[in-house]
């Protein structure tokens, strides 16, 4: 985070000057986060990009609107020493200079400058919904910034729903962050919005990877992929005594099919005290058939 | 505004749909008012399936499938026509009240043989409002049945419903939907259920009192499909 005596270092007499635009750009950008917002569906992505590039989860943390000139979105790692910072417009007109003083481009350029400052070398992203902008953005890039910002395309959509199914890049990283081979589109929007509300019920001040997940573990079904692969030899027993039932562990999950009519996927991760709870129920059962077992698969 | 009612309510739907309203009627006669229901929305449907094609796919959540899904099942097929059944066991819940995002994954599923290739697609539901749970047994649908027409059935929605569901998917689908429904009302009650609407909780008004217990539920349609597929097999 940026502070005035930082700012007074780099700018110095103008260092109160850029103190108060980021104070008013900071408040301006706090309202309205809830919810579908494109801010929301990028950060998204890069919670799951993170998870499935194995980074330890206690190691990387999210911000939004950070008291910074690139704000939007902020990931630290490696305990401070990587600071990615993204711009994220949903608009459809953009240009590089749009406010004489405070451009885009200028707020990328302090925002390395006071990075440099202090000996780290930012990682800068301006990331655009609209095709248009984009493709306008990366033609009119001056020679100055060209080679320390990136303009990305992140497609949006009116929803959730919409977004999983239109935006390959999302879409990519919750298949490979479900636990489910081959997921169905209502196991991925399921995972998308546990992860899109656990970032909404948090202040959205550095908040890590694990206490993302912790908060999503708490959800019965998350399909949040594990490593949890075993079920006990009981209820091994149990699944083998009934005729035309099969089941396979998918990372955590128990998915199962009865001959060629039902199937399913147990709600509860394999090894969580739900499920625990639930084998209880089965034990406590005489279970001989499918219609014995069919009445615990879904509940 | 109150309650707006289709040009096909006659006096008999009419009554109905009262009957669901009443808070009177017991599970027994809610389920049979159901399927009465059904059995209406099966004869629109007649009107509005093209004669050609006979193959359907029906798909119904676990709380709708032995009265509204049945009503409609039996009148197509005395008709003539085949109608194969999908019936989803969802869990409806909100991962976080915050952004109000409510999702309802597929826990169960029951098929029978064939559905992937039929004509025509209809998915019922004894309500629409938010279309949380149409919008995600549809799109799984759309992502596996080869059908054309698409069939949207319920009787009663709640204003501004089909614009939500249509918000969910692209043009190129949406222009294959078409609705049945007899009445649309526009607003909710206090406990968040449309108001009229189908007279509140539909678990509750079946007999069901929680969606744990819905979804522990087997209906008897699903047993007997099941039996006779396994016989056949």
């Amino acid at each position: 985070m940026i502070t005035l005596e930082l700012l007074e270092n780099v700018f110095e007499e103008n260092g109160p000057k850029y103190f108060e635009y980021l104070s008013n750009k900071n408040r301006g950008g706090t309202n309205n986060q809830k919810g579908n917002t494109f801010e929301n569906f990028f950060t998204l992505y890069k919670i799951a990009e993170a998870f499935n590039k194995n980074i330890d989860p206690e190691n990387i943390l999210f911000s939004s609107q950070t008291f910074c000139f690139v704000d939007d979105l902020v990931i630290e790692q490696t305990k401070g020493k990587i600071h990615r910072f993204y711009q994220i417009k949903d608009v459809a007109n953009l240009e590089w200079n749009n406010r004489p003083g405070h451009s885009i481009k200028e707020d990328f350029i302090s925002q390395r400058e006071i990075y440099l400052s202090i000996g780290i070398d930012p990682y800068l992203r301006l990331v655009v919904s609209n095709k248009d902008v984009y493709d306008h953005l990366i033609s009119s890039i001056d020679e100055d910034i060209r080679d320390f910002i990136q303009v990305v395309n992140f497609e949006t959509a009116t929803s959730l729903n919409n977004l999983i199914r239109k935006n390959d890049s999302l879409r990519k990283e919750l298949f490979k962050m479900c636990a489910l081979n081959n997921p169905s589109a209502d196991k991925l929007n399921t995972l998308g919005a546990i992860l899109l509300g656990a970032w909404d019920s948090t202040d959205k001040r550095a908040i890590s990877l694990k206490d993302l997940l912790d908060i999503g573990y708490r959800q019965n079904p998350h399909y949040i992929k594990g490593s949890f692969a075993k079920i006990s030899g009981k209820l091994e027993g149990i699944f083998k005594d009934v005729d035309g039932f099969s089941y396979e562990l998918e990372a955590g999950f128990l998915k199962w099919s009865f001959k060629n009519t039902d199937e399913g996927v147990l709600q509860y991760r394999i090894g969580s005290f739900e499920f625990e709870q639930w084998e209880n129920d089965v034990f406590n059962a005489i279970i001989k058939t499918f219609e014995d077992l069919e009445l615990f698969l879904a509940s | 505004m109150a309650r707006v009612l289709e040009n096909s309510v006659d006096e008999k739907i009419n009554s109905l749909l009262d009957k669901l309203v009443d808070p009177k009627t017991k599970s027994k006669e809610y389920a049979q008012v159901m399927y009465a229901l059904g059995n209406e929305l099966g004869l629109l449907l007649l009107q509005k399936i093209d004669a050609s094609k006979d193959k359907i796919a029906l798909a119904s959540t676990v709380e709708d499938a032995d009265f509204l899904g049945k009503g409609i099942i039996d009148v197509l097929e005395q008709n003539g026509k085949k109608v194969l059944l999908t019936v989803f066991w969802n869990k409806r819940f909100k991962p976080n009240e915050e952004n109000n995002i409510t999702v309802a994954p597929i826990i169960k599923e029951f098929h029978d043989e064939g559905y992937r290739n039929v004509d025509t697609l209809i998915i019922i539901k004894s309500i629409i409002s938010n279309s949380c749970v149409v919008r995600t047994n549809l799109t799984k649908l759309i992502e596996e049945v080869n059908s054309g027409q698409i069939f949207i059935a319920a009787p009663v929605l709640l204003r501004g419903a089909i614009n939500n569901l249509e918000g969910e998917f692209d043009d190129e689908i949406v222009k294959r939907f078409d609705y049945l429904y007899f009445a649309e009302d526009d607003k909710k009650n206090k406990d968040g259920f449309v108001d009229p609407g189908i007279g509140g909780d539909v678990y509750k008004r079946l007999g069901f009192e929680s969606q744990n217990k819905k979804n522990r539920f087997i209906p008897q349609i699903v047993r007997e499909r099941r039996y006779n597929q396994l016989k056949i097999n």
